[in-house]
């Protein structure tokens, strides 16, 4: 095996990586404000793609513009569920919240299908398809567009969280509500938007994977095990947490198919994760919920 | 609570037997014109004496004939499946519109398969006991395997519409095709393949799954016989759901081979495509019929140029008057179906489910009855049944339909799909 090819897993690896980290991301936002694990997760990333493809083929917008539009649409369907589902019962036994997200997760993914049907779309990309070429190793210019975005998201919720007042009255909200609540925070307004910050990192992620995969309404669940695999496998609850683990799982992904075998992608990087959880059961950077 | 109605809808809409609209359907088409018998002549032609020869086609009255349509309405191939549903009730409309079978109106009760052979399982088993059709159609996806044990035991005919070699090569009597195998379309591209373009060093890209892994046993086993005989210098594989199959087409052209062949029905092969062209492996490509669906290959952009996919028919966008392999009920039925559902593209979902129909139709006027077993046997001695993918025979040794004569290399040209091969 050249080097060549152990760099184009690389960034096959970084590439699927840094989507599966915006998931988690997603996730973790999610967890932290409002206790509930997210199963509707993934019918956002397949929205994020849906409605991108819908802005550019029926409204002919520009790709950048189009998947702004999507990522807000998202952002505002999570302020609607969060608010219809989420807030009214928000006392609520953990498992409930599992139950009721996915059961939101199935009508999204069957409203979709009523919708816009169950054959793929696809739009173009946003910055041509024409490979750079490096160091022997392939790589399309909308993985360094999935790169760069995924990244600067990154910093940038990171930068939020710990340089705004907003982010610091949502870091507050996570650690301890009433205490929030008592210093004057308005910590219902801090959980809506918590809960739309979540949905829109997935819309995102969807909304700028499409361009290379394609999307159909069926996509949601794959995303939704992946995202939460990442999530966990990084330390569930821990926003470093979900970067490692989104690009450790995609890492492993690429690694694992292109080293060992195609057919057993999943099994081994599923493998390891359990093996890794075994040890540190609570991840790599070690969860929220272990203190 | 709205949301648990949306749920309910879905759920009704599925479940409900398509017969009473049916039905109506058909009275409302043979009310409204009188020349649809003109389609009947082509069926009465394999048809023994008991084809009806009244020249105005009567209600049909007799007790209702029932068949089971087994298919992918929701899930992962729900794309094709449910392209397969409204052909085929077409397909049973113009039949009883034409005075039925015998004075037999047909009656099709529809069941999602959700893309499962685990749903698609218990669906079978309500078909054949609660509903006791005498016939089913269907998709595969990869549960043919688990129909057939069922079919064997309960004396069922099924009606594959699909192509997965294992179909009709492991020995249920019970079990038909109406598309061309995937054997055959193996067989042609290998064909071109070293006729045309004298590549002799192949990789293949599979999806897991029987369609994906079935023609990998394919073109292992030609590989190695003379004539055709070409070498696989690497073989990969991937799954339906994968975005990225960039490690997959490296390691295939780490191999260098003059060829791939890509096998899938997924938007995952286009996306392998895609990547194949990305990291510069810039040989010919070759696709499973799959890939011609509508959406499928999009996912491929730019990189779809210079495809080359086989296919059946007629492919979505093409003129079927200047196809000159096209048969004459093609023709009718692309005008008929295109006059109820304008804008529908045709593609060989719509041709086998309307084929399908029309042969197991034609076996129950044969068999005089809706007997499971005498349809059966009908079935098998269908001879040169003019469809609208080819002339149909089948016997006791051969179970499909049509063979490599209805197959034709498709090449993607400009952004759309061009006959290829045979000229």
């Amino acid at each position: 095996m050249d080097t060549s090819n152990l760099l184009q897993f690389l960034l096959a690896g970084l590439t699927t990586g840094s989507v599966y980290a915006l998931i988690a991301l997603g996730f973790t936002v999610i967890l932290n404000s409002t206790d509930v694990i997210n199963v509707a997760q993934g019918e956002m990333v397949m929205l994020g793609g849906v409605f991108a493809v819908t802005f550019v083929k029926l409204l002919g917008l520009p790709a950048g513009v189009a998947i702004l539009a999507a990522v807000l649409l998202v952002a505002l369907l999570g302020a609607v569920m969060h608010t219809t589902v989420i807030a009214p019962v928000r006392h609520a036994p953990p498992m409930t919240f599992v139950m009721i997200t996915l059961a939101v997760s199935v009508i999204l993914s069957s409203s979709a299908a009523l919708i816009w049907g169950s054959d793929p779309m696809h739009i173009p990309s946003l910055v041509g398809d024409q490979p750079y070429v490096l160091f022997g190793a392939a790589l399309a210019p909308q993985i360094l567009w999935i790169l760069g975005v995924a990244a600067t998201t990154m910093v940038g919720l990171h930068v939020f969280y710990n340089r705004t007042r907003v982010g610091q009255a949502m870091l507050a909200c996570n650690i301890d509500r009433d205490m929030a609540a008592l210093v004057g925070i308005d910590v219902r307004r801090m959980v809506l938007s918590s809960f739309m910050l979540g949905a829109a990192m997935a819309g995102l992620a969807g909304a700028l994977v499409t361009p290379l995969t394609s999307v159909s309404v069926y996509v949601g669940l794959t995303y939704t095990l992946k995202g939460f695999a990442a999530a966990v496998f990084g330390g569930l609850g821990k926003s470093q947490g979900a970067v490692v683990g989104g690009l450790g799982l995609g890492l492993l992904e690429a690694f694992g198919s292109g080293l060992l075998s195609t057919g057993y992608r999943d099994f081994i990087s599923l493998s390891v994760i359990l093996l890794v959880l075994l040890v540190r059961p609570s991840g790599l950077l070690g969860s929220r919920l272990e203190s | 609570m709205l949301g648990l109605g949306l749920l309910l809808g879905i759920g009704c809409q599925q479940a409900t037997p398509a017969a009473p609209t049916q039905v109506a359907a058909a009275t409302k088409l043979a009310a409204a014109s009188a020349p649809v018998a003109t389609f009947a002549p082509a069926t009465a032609a394999t048809a023994i004496a008991k084809a009806p020869s009244t020249p105005a086609p009567a209600k049909p009255t007799k007790s209702p004939y029932k068949l089971g349509l087994l298919v992918a309405l929701t899930g992962p191939q729900a794309s094709g499946g449910s392209r397969e549903k409204d052909p085929t009730l077409f397909a049973v409309d113009e039949i009883n519109a034409a005075g039925g079978i015998d004075g037999h109106p047909l009656e099709v009760i529809v069941e999602d398969n959700q893309t499962s052979a685990q749903v698609g399982v218990t669906r079978l088993n309500k078909l054949i006991s609660e509903d006791k059709v005498a016939a089913v159609i269907g998709d595969v996806g990869s549960a043919a395997m688990a129909y057939s044990p069922i079919l064997a035991k309960s004396g069922v005919p099924f009606m594959f519409n699909g192509a997965t070699l294992s179909v009709t090569e492991h020995g249920n009597k019970w079990m038909f095709r109406d598309i061309p195998s995937d054997r055959y379309v193996v067989i042609q591209i290998l064909r071109y393949m070293t006729q045309e373009l004298g590549v002799n060093r192949i990789a293949l890209l599979l999806e897991t799954s029987a369609y994906g892994e079935g023609a990998g046993q394919m073109f292992e086993e030609y590989s190695k016989r003379g004539g055709l005989g070409v070498e696989i210098v690497a073989q990969e594989k991937f799954q339906i759901n994968d975005v990225d199959l960039t490690p997959q087409v490296t390691k295939l052209k780490s191999a260098n081979p003059q060829a791939i062949v890509v096998w899938s029905a997924s938007s995952a092969g286009a996306i392998g495509v895609r990547n194949a062209r990305n990291v510069g492996l810039d040989v010919p490509i070759f696709a499973a019929v799959g890939m011609i669906q509508p959406g499928v290959i999009d996912a491929a952009g730019p990189a779809a140029e210079k495809l080359i996919a086989g296919a059946y028919g007629i492919v979505p966008g093409e003129d079927v008057e200047q196809v000159k392999s096209a048969t004459a009920t093609l023709k009718r039925f692309v005008k008929n179906f295109s006059a109820k559902y304008p804008g529908r593209e045709i593609s060989f979902w719509e041709l086998m489910s309307y084929d399908g129909l029309r042969i197991i139709a034609d076996g129950l006027r044969r068999a005089g009855s809706d007997d499971r077993a005498k349809l059966r046997d009908a079935i098998e001695q269908t001879q040169s049944f003019e469809g609208t993918l080819g002339v149909h025979s089948f016997s006791i040794a051969n179970h499909d339909g049509v063979k490599e004569d209805a197959i034709v290399l498709m090449q993607f040209n400009g952004g759309k799909w061009e006959r290829l091969w045979p000229k």
